[in-house]
C-alpha cells in the first residue's frame, strides 16, 4: 500500500497500539527505521519469540504475611513496569487479555497465588484456550476468588461454576441452572494452602458419583467439566468475538467472525493462529481508532510519555486498569469513553508532574508533543488546538498535557 | 502516604451542601471568573421552581425484596416461608386485606407513597448482570450475549434524548463512573461522582479542565474522535450546575445516611438552573443483595430510605415543586420466597415505590404466593417496561419513542391509576 511518510508513521502507530502497550516516545520512528513499513513491523511482532516468565524477587523470597499491601503494590508495579517497557509485545497483550478475561482480584485472593496464576497465563496465552481454561479452573487464586476453596461436593458453592460458564467460556443462554449446580459439585473438593503450597484436592470432599452436565453423564471433576464445556459450539464465537473486539474493534463483519469461530473450534482452540489471522486481516488494517484505548493501555503509554516510574494506585483505579483489581467479577466494563472517566483522566493529567524538557524548545513544538504521545496524522481540530497553544508560547509541560488530553489519545 | 482523594462520603456531603472537612464550607467553591477564588458564595437566586417535569430514579441495587416492602403479614404461606425473616403485624403499616407496608417506610408513607407490585420480567433471569443490563437498557427480554459489549443506550438516556433542549445538560447521575442507564445518543448526560470528587479535591481543576476541553473537545463531530468529543461536551454544563447549586435546604433536615446525602444533593441540583430532566440516584453501595443477614441489612436500609424519602418529599413540597418531581425506585429483581440461612437468594418480581404526583396506596398486582415458578420465585404481573412507560408518559414522552415493542409489535402501556395527571 502506498502511503505518505506521515501515513506510514500513523500505520506503524496503529500496529504498535494493538500489539504493544504503546507506542512510547520514539518507538514509531525506531520501528520504521528497523522494519521499513507497518506491514513488516506487524510480521516482526507476530514472529517475536516469547520472553521467559520472570518472577519478581520480592514475591518468591520468604514472605511476611503481614505485608500484604506491600506485596500487592509490588505485584502491580512489576507487571506495569514490564508492560510499559519496550520489551512488551504481542505475548504480553495476550497475557493481559486473558488476565482481564479470567477475572481474579487480590482483594480476595492472595497476591502470591495471583502471581502464580500469571505464570499459567504466561504459559498458555498464545497457546491453547482449552488448556488455559483447565489450568484456571484448578488455579489457587481463582479458587480463592470465586469461593472454590474449602468446598465439598455435598455442599458446593455455585460461584465458580456459574462464572466459568457465564463469563469465561460460553456466555448466558447455553446451560441451565441444573448444569450450574452439577458443575458446582464437580468443581468442589479443593483446599488452598494458607502456607502457599498450592491447591489440593481432598478425596473425601469430591464427588462420590459422576454427575450429568450439559447432557453428558460421566462428568466428575474440574478437568472433565472443562472438557465438556469445550464441546459446546457456543465457546468459539464467545471467545472469538471478545478477541476481535480487542484486536480489531466493535464492528467486525458477522461472516468474518463466524469464519474465525469455525477455525478456532476445529483447531481445538489454538490461540496463536486465530490472533495471527485477525492481525493480518483487512479488518485490522482498517480499524484505526476503532475502539477506546483501554485503561491499561492508556496508563502504560502515559507513564512513558511523562517519564514517571511509579504512579499511585488510588489515582488509577477510577481511570485505568490496575492489575488484579477488576471492578467486579465481570472485569472492567468498556466505558473508557464515558464523560466521567474522560474528565477524571484530564483532571489526573493536570495534577501530575510533567517536565518542560520532554519536548524541544524550538521547532514544531505542537507536533513534537503529539508525536511524543504517539499521535500521528491526527484530526485537524487537534493539530489546530495544539498549534494555537504553541503559538501562545505554552510551556513544554502544557503542550504535553494538552496532547494527552486530546481525544485521539483516548482511542486505539 | 495517605490517599488524598475525598471519600465517596465526603463527596456526597459536599454535594449535599454540608462541610466536607477538606477546607470547603457551605456553598460550592467551584471557581471561575479570571481564576480568582470566589469568596464563600452567597446563595444563588433561590428556589428555581422547575417549569418542566423531572424524574428522580432511585436504584435500589442488589435486588430489593418485594415481600419485605409490601408484606402479606397474615398469609400462612408467608409465615411458613419466612420463619425468622418475616415481618409481624407490629412491623407493618396495615393497609388492609392482610397486606402491610414495611413500617420502616412509615415516614415516607405519611408524605405519600405508591407501592407498585408485581413488576419484573415474564422471562426472568437470576443473574445480576443480566437483569441490570435489561433494566438499564429498558427491555425486559433476554439480551443477546455481547461479551464486553457496551449497551447502545440506556432508558434514562433515551428519555433525555427525547426531552433535551439544545445543548443544556439534560440528565445526571450521582454515580461514580458511568451510569449505563443514562447513556444517550444525543442529549448531554453525565455522571457526577468523579467530577465532583475531582472538584472537591482541587476547586481550580474545573477551570483548568474546561480550558483544556475548550481547546480540544470542540470542532467537527465526525470521524473516530466523534464519540470522545461528544462525551466531553456536557462537562462544561455540569461544572456550571455545580457552580450554581443553591444552599442546602433549611426547611427539612436530611439524615446523614448515604441515601439522605444523595437526596439532599438531588434537592440542590433540582433547584439549580439547569436543563436536567432525569436524575439517577444509585444505591449500589448500599447492597440490597441480602444473601445473608437479610433482616439486619434490609431493616437498616429501609430505615434510611424511609426517612430520606420523607425529608426529600417535604423539601419538594416546601419549594412548591411537589407536582413537578416524580420519584420512583427500581431494583433489578426481588428475592426468593423461602428463606435460607438467615438470607434470601435472588428472586424475580418485586414492589417498586413512587412518590410525588401519585395516588397513594397499593397499585399493580399483589404477588400470589400460591403460584411460584420452578425456582420458587414469584411470577411478575407486569414486564418492567410498562413501569418505565408509566414514568415516560408522565414526562410527556411517548413510550414508543423510548421503549422497544415486544415480539408482536406492542409498545408497553403505562400502568393506570398511579399518577395524578
Amino acid at each position: 500500500m502506498l502511503r505518505t511518510a506521515e501515513g506510514e508513521r500513523a500505520a506503524v502507530a496503529h500496529v504498535l497500539r494493538r500489539t504493544t502497550f504503546g507506542p512510547f516516545p520514539g518507538s514509531v520512528e525506531r520501528a520504521l527505521d528497523e522494519h521499513g513499513s507497518a506491514a513488516s513491523l506487524l510480521e516482526a511482532q507476530i514472529a517475536a519469540p516469547l520472553d521467559p516468565f520472570e518472577a519478581p524477587l520480592t514475591i518468591d523470597q520468604p514472605f511476611d504475611p503481614t505485608n500484604t499491601a506491600i506485596v500487592n503494590d509490588e505485584l502491580v508495579e512489576q507487571w506495569l513496569a514490564r508492560l510499559s517497557s519496550d520489551a512488551a509485545g504481542l505475548h504480553d497483550k495476550l497475557m493481559w487479555f486473558w488476565h482481564a478475561h479470567f477475572t481474579t482480584s487480590f482483594m480476595k485472593a492472595h497476591a502470591i497465588y495471583c502471581w502464580r496464576q500469571l505464570r499459567s497465563v504466561h504459559e498458555h496465552a498464545l497457546g491453547n484456550f482449552h488448556e488455559l481454561t483447565r489450568a484456571i479452573a484448578s488455579d489457587a487464586a481463582m479458587l480463592q476468588y470465586l469461593d472454590g476453596d474449602d468446598t465439598k461436593a455435598t455442599q458446593p458453592n455455585e460461584n465458580l461454576a456459574r462464572e466459568l460458564l457465564e463469563l469465561y467460556t460460553t456466555g448466558r443462554g447455553h446451560y441451565t441452572e441444573d448444569d450450574v449446580r452439577a458443575a458446582a459439585r464437580a468443581l468442589a473438593g479443593w483446599v488452598v494452602s494458607p502456607e502457599f503450597n498450592g491447591a489440593e484436592r481432598i478425596g473425601s470432599w469430591t464427588l462420590a458419583e459422576p454427575v450429568t452436565f450439559l447432557g453428558e453423564s460421566k462428568v466428575h471433576d474440574p478437568d472433565s467439566i472443562v472438557d465438556r464445556i469445550m464441546g459446546l459450539d457456543a465457546v468459539a464465537p464467545f471467545i472469538v468475538s471478545k478477541l476481535a473486539r480487542s484486536f480489531i474493534g466493535p464492528r467486525v463483519d458477522a461472516a468474518q467472525l463466524a469464519a474465525w469461530s469455525n477455525s478456532f473450534r476445529s483447531s481445538g482452540y489454538e490461540i496463536r493462529p486465530l490472533v495471527e489471522a485477525m492481525l493480518r486481516s483487512e479488518a485490522f488494517d482498517g480499524a484505526r481508532y476503532a475502539r477506546p484505548r483501554t485503561g491499561i493501555e492508556w496508563l502504560c503509554t502515559l507513564r512513558r510519555v511523562v517519564d514517571h516510574n511509579r504512579m499511585e494506585m488510588w489515582d488509577l483505579i477510577p481511570i485505568a486498569q490496575v492489575p488484579y483489581a477488576p471492578l467486579s467479577v465481570a472485569g472492567w466494563p468498556d466505558t473508557w469513553l464515558s464523560n466521567s472517566i474522560l474528565f477524571a483522566r484530564i483532571a489526573f493529567i493536570e495534577r501530575i508532574e510533567v517536565s518542560d524538557d520532554l519536548i524541544p524548545e524550538s521547532g514544531d513544538r505542537a507536533r513534537a508533543a503529539l508525536e511524543r504521545c504517539g499521535l500521528f496524522a491526527t484530526s485537524s481540530e487537534t493539530i489546530d488546538a495544539l498549534g494555537a497553544l504553541a503559538e501562545r508560547g505554552a510551556s513544554g509541560a502544557e503542550l504535553v498535557r494538552a496532547a494527552l488530553a486530546a481525544p485521539e489519545f483516548a482511542l486505539s | 502516604m495517605t490517599d488524598p482523594h475525598p471519600t465517596r462520603r465526603q463527596v456526597l456531603q459536599w454535594l449535599a451542601g454540608g462541610a466536607a472537612g477538606i477546607g470547603l464550607v457551605g456553598g460550592c467553591a467551584v471557581r471561575r471568573e479570571g481564576g480568582q477564588p470566589e469568596p464563600d458564595p452567597a446563595p444563588v437566586a433561590p428556589s428555581k421552581v422547575p417549569t418542566h417535569r423531572t424524574l428522580v430514579l432511585i436504584e435500589l441495587g442488589g435486588g430489593n425484596d418485594g415481600l419485605s416492602t409490601l408484606v402479606p403479614f397474615e398469609d400462612g404461606r408467608y409465615l411458613d416461608a419466612r420463619p425468622t425473616l418475616g415481618l409481624g403485624p407490629d412491623e407493618v403499616v396495615d393497609l388492609g386485606d392482610g397486606w402491610g407496608l414495611n413500617h420502616r417506610l412509615e415516614a415516607a408513607w405519611a408524605t405519600g407513597l405508591a407501592a407498585v407490585c408485581g413488576v419484573g420480567s415474564s422471562t426472568p433471569d437470576l443473574s445480576h448482570f443480566e437483569m441490570l443490563d435489561r433494566w438499564y437498557r429498558g427491555t425486559p427480554r433476554a439480551l443477546l450475549a455481547q461479551p464486553g459489549g457496551a449497551l447502545a443506550s440506556g432508558f434514562l438516556g433515551r428519555v433525555a434524548d427525547a426531552l433535551a433542549q439544545g445543548q443544556e445538560l439534560a440528565g445526571a447521575s450521582l454515580q461514580f463512573g458511568e451510569a449505563p442507564i443514562l447513556r444517550s445518543t444525543q442529549a448531554q448526560t453525565v455522571g457526577l461522582g468523579d467530577v465532583a470528587a475531582n472538584v472537591l479535591l482541587d476547586p481550580e481543576i474545573g477551570d483548568r479542565v474546561e480550558d483544556r476541553l475548550a481547546l480540544l473537545a470542540s470542532g467537527a463531530r465526525s470521524g473516530p474522535t466523534e464519540e470522545a468529543r461528544r462525551q466531553l461536551a456536557p462537562i462544561g454544563g455540569l461544572l456550571e450546575v455545580l457552580r450554581q447549586l443553591p444552599e442546602a435546604s433549611t426547611a427539612v433536615t436530611y439524615p446523614d445516611s448515604d441515601i439522605g446525602l444523595q437526596l439532599a444533593a438531588a434537592s440542590r441540583i433540582l433547584r439549580a438552573p439547569s436543563g436536567i430532566r432525569v436524575l439517577h440516584v444509585p444505591q449500589t453501595v448500599s447492597d440490597y443483595d441480602t444473601h445473608g443477614s437479610h433482616r439486619q441489612v434490609h431493616d437498616s436500609l429501609f430505615d434510611e430510605l424511609g426517612v430520606a424519602l420523607a425529608a426529600f418529599q417535604q423539601d419538594l413540597d416546601h419549594n412548591g415543586m411537589a407536582d413537578q418531581v416524580l420519584i420512583a425506585t427500581t431494583s433489578e429483581f426481588g428475592r426468593r420466597v423461602v428463606e435460607a440461612s438467615g438470607g434470601l437468594d435472588h428472586g424475580t418480581s418485586s414492589t417498586m415505590l413512587m412518590s410525588g404526583p401519585i395516588t397513594a396506596g397499593i397499585h399493580g398486582e399483589l404477588p400470589d404466593l400460591a403460584d411460584l415458578d420452578g425456582n420458587g420465585n414469584l411470577r411478575s404481573a407486569f414486564d418492567f417496561d410498562r413501569y418505565y412507560a408509566t414514568l415516560a408518559a408522565w414526562l410527556d414522552v411517548d413510550p414508543a419513542q423510548v421503549l422497544e415493542p415486544d415480539a408482536s409489535g406492542t409498545v408497553p402501556e403505562p400502568l393506570p391509576g398511579i399518577l395524578r395527571t
